[in-house]
């Protein structure tokens, strides 16, 4: 005969498996879409603290983070635990940017949420023409339970996403860049995470004394202002779309340059001509994930840059002709 | 990465991991582009867990995979990867090649190229295995900073891009480029008469 605790516990058990199938159902429920749109309130919103390893090219690096938004003002450390120890501190816009070995602060302005998570894809985005997005696993980050959705590209000129988010919140837990054949070219991730904690004033002060450090700015933004381009690009990777065109007088940009902004609605690679300045020489680089491509042609140099593959900015640079 | 790996990793770091063991480890190592990355992570963790800017007695590190691979070329690929950091990394062939790419990869390259006292402790993170086929020029950042700022301005930007500019300019002179200002309140300043602030 089973006794009441026994029968307790299968109904317990029971009772647990239920809730935790119904709350797998939910998270499929939702869609991928409810959840980006859950991920951008999550990262404009949440207070949070923790170690993010971060790894690009197969080199790691750990970088403490906390974050406050408070009376909509975020206010943010991060600092890189290797090498140089970059340390930044933002309040509002206004961000410092310490270089412990220079004994230097660079003081800029940022216009977004967050320093870690501003490159995410957001819920306004079209999905359909060249990207699929959907839910692929329930998984676990950080000691917490996440969604993992999959971004994933029609071709190989564009990268996918894949991101964790705490499905509690909505956080990304961990996201990583995927280049066309399939592997992370980017990973940043939560080892550890307090989300929603407390958050102590001094976890935002500087490690650093920087008493007598020297402080520098960048120069004024030269001018810039919306034009009609009459320039065209007549081979872009389907589902490219110019969304904007700007003439900027920037120091060292080598005088007026235009600067259109090409969109496929996820990756965004801008095309800046230049007046061209004797120098044909072709040139690649790549910073991170993103890449340029810059090509003399004519009176003008053309260059490519965006979180695309090398071969996406080669070709838009290449494309691209007076109308 | 299984237990018995990552207790690999912690003895080759030790010293205590028998040469023949070592070559394995780092010949896996090399060809292993998800094991470099799980190691990579286990690694800088490790570091972060200890507050660790750097690993302990890198020149004997450095001494060991030598060592283990007795390859002069991975002496010369060492003194390659100091003198131009990340920018030098090249794609992985050969055993002493790949393996020591692999180790500074893996280790922290940064810790690799630091010089204690020099100006210079961290090369851009620029460009990486370059495909043999194309010659990558070092970037002219002025053009990936307008992105990032615009791409910003229409709701993304890059970390990486922002990161690379101060390296940049940690890189050459900050006086040129810069306009040196009188020191700021720092931003967390105010905040120590600010109560502590709850979650919402």
């Amino acid at each position: 005969m089973r006794s009441d605790s026994a029968d307790c516990k299968v109904l317990a058990a029971t009772l647990l498996a239920f809730l935790a199938a119904a709350v797998d159902a939910r998270a499929v429920e939702e869609g991928p879409g409810d959840w980006l749109q859950k991920m951008a309130t999550a990262v404009q919103t949440t207070n949070y603290e923790g170690t993010v390893i971060r790894i690009q090219d197969g080199i790691a690096e750990a970088i403490k983070v906390v974050h406050l938004v408070a009376d909509g003002v975020v206010r943010e450390r991060v600092i890189v635990q290797e090498g140089n120890g970059l340390e930044i501190i933002r309040n509002g816009n206004e961000v410092h940017c310490i270089l412990p070995d220079r004994k230097s602060v660079l003081v800029q302005e940022w216009d977004d949420q967050s320093t870690l998570f501003s490159t995410l894809p957001t819920s306004d985005i079209q999905f359909g023409s060249e990207y699929d997005v959907a839910i692929v696993r329930q998984d676990r980050v950080a000691g917490r339970q996440a969604v993992m959705l999959a971004i994933r590209p029609h071709d190989g000129l564009r990268y996918g996403h894949r991101l964790w988010l705490d499905r509690e919140t909505g956080f990304p837990l961990q996201t990583n860049l995927i280049a066309g054949d399939g592997e992370a070219i980017q990973q940043v991730k939560f080892a550890d995470i307090k989300i929603g904690e407390t958050i102590h004033a001094s976890a935002l002060q500087p490690s650093t004394n920087i008493d007598d450090f020297r402080w520098f700015t960048e120069p004024q933004e030269g001018r810039k202002q919306e034009i009609e381009s009459d320039w065209i690009s007549n081979n872009a990777p389907s589902g490219f779309r110019l969304t904007s065109t700007h003439a900027e007088e920037s120091p060292g940009m080598g005088g007026s340059t235009k600067h259109m902004l090409l969109s496929d609605g996820l990756a965004n690679v801008s095309v800046f001509i230049a007046p061209h300045n004797g120098d044909a020489e072709v040139r690649r680089a790549r910073v991170a994930a993103s890449n340029s491509f810059s090509i003399a042609k004519g009176e003008y140099r053309i260059t490519a840059v965006g979180e695309v593959p090398a071969e996406t900015v080669e070709q838009i640079a290449r494309s691209m002709q007076p109308k | 990465m299984n237990e018995g790996i990552k207790m690999q990793i912690s003895a080759f770091v030790d010293g205590e991991l028998p040469a023949a063991e070592a070559q394995l480890l780092l010949r896996r190592l090399s060809q292993d582009f998800d094991l470099r990355q799980q190691a990579a992570e286990y690694l800088a963790l490790g570091r972060a867990l200890r507050g660790q800017r750097s690993i302990a007695a890198l020149g004997d590190l450095r001494g060991r995979v030598v060592a283990a691979i007795d390859d002069k070329t991975s002496e010369e690929e060492f003194a390659a990867i100091e003198a131009h950091g990340r920018r030098y990394l090249r794609p992985l062939t050969g055993l002493a090649i790949a393996a020591t790419v692999a180790v500074a990869a893996i280790f922290g390259l940064q810790q690799f190229t630091a010089v204690p006292g020099a100006g210079t402790a961290v090369a851009p993170a620029v460009v990486a295995e370059a495909p043999a086929s194309e010659s990558y020029t070092v970037p002219d950042i002025k053009y990936f900073q307008r992105h990032s700022q615009f791409s910003m301005e229409s709701g993304f930007s890059n970390f990486e891009t922002r990161r690379v500019s101060f390296e940049i300019h940690d890189d050459a002179d900050l006086e040129s480029g810069l306009q040196e200002i009188e020191p700021r309140e720092e931003p967390g300043a105010e905040r120590t008469v600010v109560e502590d602030q709850q979650a919402p």
